[in-house]
């Protein structure tokens, strides 16, 4: 159950990111679509027993998007996009 | 006065619904409601903007749509409120070690010593808003109240909403306490006030003319000198440090149902499961209990046929063992004998508790080969569930079902465990 403005994808992707004691995701490669991330939105974080998973929602200029990242292998994946509207 | 505490209360508003509004901006100015999933009824969440219409926690989602047809339904998401809790008591807490978690979104913070640091409470409350959206996020607020006991300042938190400020003091408590609404004050809850109002007393200047001695004949000796101290914003409670919070008294799990269950074994999955979480709790606690209580209810449209009436029927046993349990199994295995003979149709609800707790290691090793058999494959089962995730081993009679999962309450009855993060 998502909101109608949201879709869920769950897909691998590459993430450019920048680590400082923090995550800050600078742009992603998706489906050969270069995304340049403006602003994290939301920066929250989940266990799955003793892993990790860091959710950040994301801004871009057409939509927002939710990454999980991996901490265990340090994999990302776009979990979903948001429309702006 | 020199020597009056300074209580500062911290509640976020409308979390639950903030929170999504900061996660899809889109949301943001609208009305929305949050509810626990898809087919779920019940709103445990309503924005700002949704409050307006009259839509709030507890509203059904049919009711709602009635007050505000533009309403717009989200599921909840409850790892991302806990993650948001802990930053917020996070926050909280570095501004005095005298910190309270009330609940998942409310603190309550003794800086009666520590304000001078920041100057005064004021610069603390607005350097508390400040941090709330820059390390939360920008569409986060809360509501402060100020005031010298802990009573004035949860009523000072509620006086403006959203994102207020407001400051007690002992010149306008009682203003502020005579536009204020009898249940408006924590501490006076729905029994109290059915009490008062059919007696007369219906507003706090009245309650106030009330002598102690007719109060003590209506209410007996202790909600005398409650209901006395409460109509003059008098609370001499401390705030209780995390350190001094008392151990758990009782874990436990409750679970309204997405449909009505009929037979008996529809329902004893459900009960093995919340007995399965409620063991799992405690054992992670390193707690066991002897006591254990098991209820059913029913859903009121379906109790009473096609009257709909809205009354409901329940179920309700306890048990006190001799020795303590910690295993999903024996927990289960006592709620089928305390319901022995019930005859439970309908249910919509299921709750079980094990209480009377107390640490395991204080426990005798069992005797019985067969015994230790079974508490090792418990611990190799809590062993691969903390590794790879809840439920990823689970019991054969879960099969077939969608497993309940653990969720973060709002109620934090085992605060001391979940606010280990602090200590850390």
């Amino acid at each position: 159950m998502t909101h109608a403005n949201e879709t869920d994808v769950n897909e691998k992707v590459s993430v450019w990111a920048f680590f400082d004691g923090d995550i800050f995701p600078i742009a992603m490669n998706w489906n050969r679509r270069f995304v340049k991330f403006e602003k994290v939105i939301l920066k929250t974080s989940h266990m799955v027993g003793s892993n990790r998973f860091v959710d950040l929602i994301c801004s871009s200029q057409t939509a927002n998007f939710k990454l999980e990242f991996d901490s265990s292998n340090y994999s990302w994946r776009v979990k979903k996009v948001i429309a702006l509207e | 006065m020199d020597n009056q505490r300074i209580i500062i209360h911290a509640d976020l508003n409308s979390f639950f619904a903030t929170a999504e509004q900061q996660a899809n901006p889109a949301l943001r100015g609208k009305p929305v409601g949050v509810v626990k999933g898809k087919g779920r009824s019940c709103i445990i969440a309503a924005s700002v903007e949704a409050k307006k219409y009259g839509v709030g926690t507890g509203s059904r989602t049919y009711d709602a749509r009635k007050l505000c047809p533009n309403i717009i339904l989200v599921p909840a998401d409850f790892s991302k409120y806990e993650y948001i809790s802990r930053k917020f008591i996070e926050i909280c807490t570095s501004y005095s070690p005298l910190c309270e978690v009330f609940s998942l979104d409310e603190c309550f913070i003794d800086v009666t010593k520590t304000e001078k640091f920041w100057g005064n409470a004021f610069n603390i409350a607005f350097e508390l808003k400040r941090r709330l959206r820059e390390e939360v996020g920008d569409y986060m607020t809360c509501s402060v109240g100020i005031s010298h006991n802990r009573l004035l300042s949860k009523l000072a938190s509620e006086q403006i909403k959203p994102d207020g400020l407001f400051w007690i003091t002992e010149d306008n408590v009682l203003e502020v306490l005579d536009k204020s609404k009898l249940m408006d004050v924590c501490g006076l809850g729905f029994g109290l006030w059915h009490h008062l109002t059919s007696i007369g007393i219906d507003n706090f200047p009245k309650l106030r003319e009330c002598q102690m001695e007719f109060l003590f004949k209506h209410f007996g000796p202790f909600w005398s000198v409650h209901l006395y101290n409460l109509a003059r914003g008098i609370d001499e409670t401390p705030v209780v440090a995390i350190e001094n919070i008392p151990d758990a008294k009782s874990v436990g799990r409750t679970y309204t149902t997405h449909r009505v269950l009929n037979t008996k074994a529809e329902i004893y999955k459900v009960v093995r499961n919340l007995c399965e979480e409620a063991a799992e709790k405690a054992r992670e606690m390193g707690l066991s209990g002897r006591h254990v209580a098991f209820f059913l209810r029913t859903s009121p449209r379906h109790w009473s046929g096609d009257k709909n009436d809205g009354t409901t029927k329940s179920w309700y046993g306890h048990k006190t063992l001799s020795r303590y349990i910690s295993s999903g199994r024996e927990l289960f295995n006592v709620c089928v004998q305390i319901a022995e003979g019930w005859q439970p149709e309908n249910i919509i609800f299921c709750g079980v508790t094990l209480g009377m707790l107390t640490k395991t290691g204080w426990q005798s090793i069992p005797i019985f080969k067969e015994d230790r058999k079974r508490a090792r494959l418990v611990s190799s089962v809590d062993v691969i569930n903390r590794r790879f995730g809840h439920y990823t081993v689970f019991p054969g009679q879960l099969l077939g079902m969608p497993v309940v999962m653990p969720e973060v309450t709002g109620f934090f009855g085992d605060k001391k465990f979940r606010l280990n993060f602090l200590r850390s």
